[in-house]
């Protein structure tokens, strides 16, 4: 007879009622449906707005971590001088060094106080209440007012890796005190790919769409129900927390990994290179390549709006009144015209050649000599939703046999 | 009754090599295959060879008119394939002396619907690539490497070309050469359009070709070139049912989750200012701040800036990444444009000037 082996399960109902006592203790962001059928990582109010059936959000959640729309502080002329008051998360933490030990960041209640949607900004907060309209639901954005744990279900691999990726940007040397507020108050539940679409290609990077690195717990949807994979300090703290809700079965979890990883690489409709492309790269900035792709751009933002490595902002000043106003930090895009406009009216990346190249070295190389990480996690919302089908994919192989 | 797309295909990179083998053109700006099966991608060719990668079929969505934008300043002269829709873009561009007509050579290609090519992708091999189309009246047949699928027109068209068939005619309203056989033009909608075509006349405009859709199509055109099916501002007219609060709350759930990623704009040929008011930087008329006001601000002044020279292309709803219905902003002005004003639809003729960019002498003064 040969000894079972167990994993820990939780199964469909209870995972509904996982839901409904985290809505109780906290606050969770879970893909959900959206006016015009859109599927984009939101606060939710009931379990059942979590769509988890999914192949991944039309939009990245990185604004979870990095909302579109930051104020970062508040101020104010007194007439003697003037007055600063940080706002938004992580305001009373000073940038520099992290702690040793980061916290736990389940207590409830942690970090409650400077939280977000403390200040007035509040645009993306769950909005008119749903009694009409279409698409009556939930809608996207970053800011919770709740106190307690802060948790995001449904984390495919590809987006926690991206976090990989910025953390580094955000969360170095000199970390952001708003950045390091999100990354160390929120755990991540990712749930694990069950296929992979046409648009995928995770697999260029060496991500494991199964057992995503980074989150703090992973679940595998397996007959109906959820394997469940702690990842981290806080993942077994959770598990601790709501232990009544979680049981054991006789499975053997890494054998239904290795066939789900098996059964995604059969999907996988790209093997790319994107080494041999940033080989290319390093040897040459000007190639006839980048004018002759780059004339269909439309340099609209969509690509790095939706894409969860992107990370460029803009920072200004909002002050309707003359003697007060906010400081703010706002997504921006590379792909704008005025992005890198400088004061004198000098744009040094004056086109569409420049940005698009820009773009893509910054994706497949910039990123990747920096920091030792690659800038793209290959989730292919890009190629879904670009207007002209500018396609990152077909750019890693035709740079790769540029040379 | 059927037609194989590859005929038109096989006639379109002739008239591509053409141009560009007789210097006719210095680009050619038509459509390739794209990576996906159910994309298509522009294609910019300078070379005569270059016409072998054009394509042609029902997911040919993108207006390439507002390329020409970025081809206004040179010298260069440019080919460009329109659809109907595209055409009066094309209209638009020259009524605004946004490109020199002498530098410009129109091909037109009759267009029976393109396809919403996000809902048509899961029935197909998204990588197998087509093959071939054949339309069937009403619906099109698509060969792919992984076999056929066949899409009804009334299922799968995007929304904009299931109101077009019905009461616009699909004919480009402006070109210098047809490929195929140019398609049947409903008499209500035929006025005020035989004099638009350009310098060089129109190919192949003898025959009457199709026959139209049948009978609800007839009915549809109105008299004097203007436009009228069912379908026709239709979504306009439920929302103007809406009282203001509802009207309110209905496009607050949809401008709240506007990305703000410009896209309905840079798609738009109505768009050819040299700087747009929302890239000023130091006056922000619109902050960069994502919410619900500085959204809504950007929306409704982006839709009363192209008021009258909007053509419902019906682009700006395409590419939007979050599907805010925006063509509903743009046709509210246009029904309100076709009520008052009793003008046509921005684009279907050249000599009309635009609406709302004159005036005439005998034009009612209420302010007075």
């Amino acid at each position: 007879m040969v000894f079972p082996l167990t994993a820990k399960v939780i199964t469909a109902d209870k995972m509904q009622i996982l839901l409904e006592r985290l809505l109780e203790d906290g606050s969770v962001y879970a893909p959900v449906k959206q006016p015009g059928n859109v599927i984009r990582y939101a606060l939710i109010g009931k379990p059942e707005e979590a769509v988890l059936d999914f192949g991944n959000s039309d939009i990245s959640p990185k604004d979870i971590f990095f909302p579109q729309t930051e104020e970062m502080f508040h101020f104010e002329y007194t007439g003697e001088g003037v007055d600063l008051e940080a706002r938004g998360p992580g305001a009373g933490l000073e940038p520099g060094p992290r702690p040793s030990g980061p916290g736990s960041g389940l207590e409830p209640g942690a970090g409650a106080e400077s939280g977000p949607g403390t200040g007035p900004e509040s645009g993306l907060e769950p909005g008119p209440e749903s009694e009409a309209g279409p698409g009556a639901g939930p809608v996207a954005g970053p800011r919770s007012s709740r106190p307690g744990p802060r948790i995001v279900l449904g984390m495919r691999a590809c987006d926690v890796q991206a976090l990989s990726a910025l953390d580094p940007v955000f969360n170095g040397a000199r970390p952001d005190p708003q950045y390091r507020w999100y990354r160390e108050n929120t755990l991540i539940i990712s749930l694990a790919c069950e296929r992979a679409r046409a648009t995928c290609f995770c697999n260029a990077f060496g991500i494991d769409p199964v057992a995503p690195g980074g989150a703090d717990l992973v679940l595998i949807r397996h007959r109906g129900d959820y394997i469940v994979e702690e990842c981290s300090g806080k993942g077994r703290e959770f598990m601790e927390q709501y232990k009544d809700l979680f049981g054991t079965a006789d499975i053997d979890p890494e054998g239904v990994k290795e066939e789900r990883r098996s059964r995604l690489e059969g999907q996988f409709a790209h093997h790319l290179s994107p080494s041999r492309a940033k080989e290319t790269m390093d040897k040459y900035f000007e190639l006839p390549y980048w004018e002759e792709i780059s004339r269909k751009c439309l340099g609209c933002g969509i690509c790095t709006y939706i894409c969860p490595t992107c990370h460029c902002f803009d920072i200004f000043d909002f002050a309707p009144e003359e003697t007060a106003g906010s400081r703010y930090r706002c997504w921006d895009s590379c792909m704008y015209g005025d992005f890198t406009k400088m004061a004198g009216g000098h744009n040094p990346r004056p086109g569409k050649k420049e940005r698009v190249r820009n773009r893509f070295m910054h994706k497949i190389k910039y990123h990747l000599d920096r920091y030792g990480v690659d800038g793209c996690v290959g989730c292919g919302r890009c190629i879904i939703k670009c207007p002209v089908n500018m396609d990152i994919t077909s750019i890693i192989t035709g740079l790769g046999e540029v040379t | 009754m059927s037609q194989s797309f590859n005929i038109l295909i096989e006639e379109l990179r002739k008239a591509a090599r053409e141009l560009l083998e007789e210097g006719r053109v210095d680009m050619f700006i038509g459509f390739g295959p794209g990576t996906m099966t159910t994309r298509t991608t522009p294609l910019f060719i300078r070379e005569p060879g270059g016409a072998e990668e054009l394509t042609w079929s029902p997911f040919c969505a993108v207006n390439l008119t507002g390329y020409l934008l970025d081809y206004r300043e040179g010298t260069e002269k440019i080919g460009i394939l329109v659809k109907g829709c595209d055409s009066r873009s094309v209209i638009r561009l020259l009524q605004d002396s946004q490109f020199p007509r002498e530098r410009l050579v129109i091909v037109g290609i009759p267009c029976t619907g393109i396809l919403d090519g996000e809902k048509a992708a899961p029935e197909l091999d998204p990588l197998a690539g087509v093959q071939e189309v054949i339309d069937q009246g009403d619906s099109f047949l698509v060969t792919t490497a992984g076999g056929e699928k066949s899409f009804a027109k009334e299922e799968y068209l995007l929304p904009r070309c299931l109101e077009c068939l019905e009461c616009l005619d699909a004919g480009p309203v402006v070109c210098d050469r047809f490929i195929g056989r140019e398609p049947s033009r409903r008499e209500g909608s035929r006025e005020g359009r035989r004099e638009a075509g350009g310098e060089s006349g129109q190919e192949g405009s003898g025959e009457s070709g199709r026959e139209s859709g049948g009978e609800s199509g007839q009915e549809a055109g109105r008299e004097g070139g203007r436009m009228g099916g069912k379908r026709r501002f239709a979504e306009v007219e439920e929302l103007e049912k809406l009282s203001p609060a509802e009207r309110s709350r209905y496009w607050d759930r949809y401008f709240q989750s506007c990305l703000r990623c410009y896209a309905c704009r840079n798609v738009c040929p109505a768009c050819n200012c040299r700087e747009c008011i929302f890239d000023e930087t130091g006056t922000d008329w619109v902050s960069k701040r994502n919410n619900l006001s500085e959204n809504t601000a950007y929306h409704i002044i982006r839709a009363l800036h192209v008021a009258g020279r909007c053509v419902d292309c019906g682009e700006c709803q395409r590419v939007c990444p979050v599907n805010i219905p925006l063509r509903a902003l743009n046709q509210k002005v246009l029904k309100d444009i076709e009520e008052l004003y009793d003008a046509p639809l921005p684009g279907t003729d050249l000599e009309q000037p635009p609406v709302l960019g004159h005036y005439c002498a005998g034009d009612p003064d209420e302010f007075k």
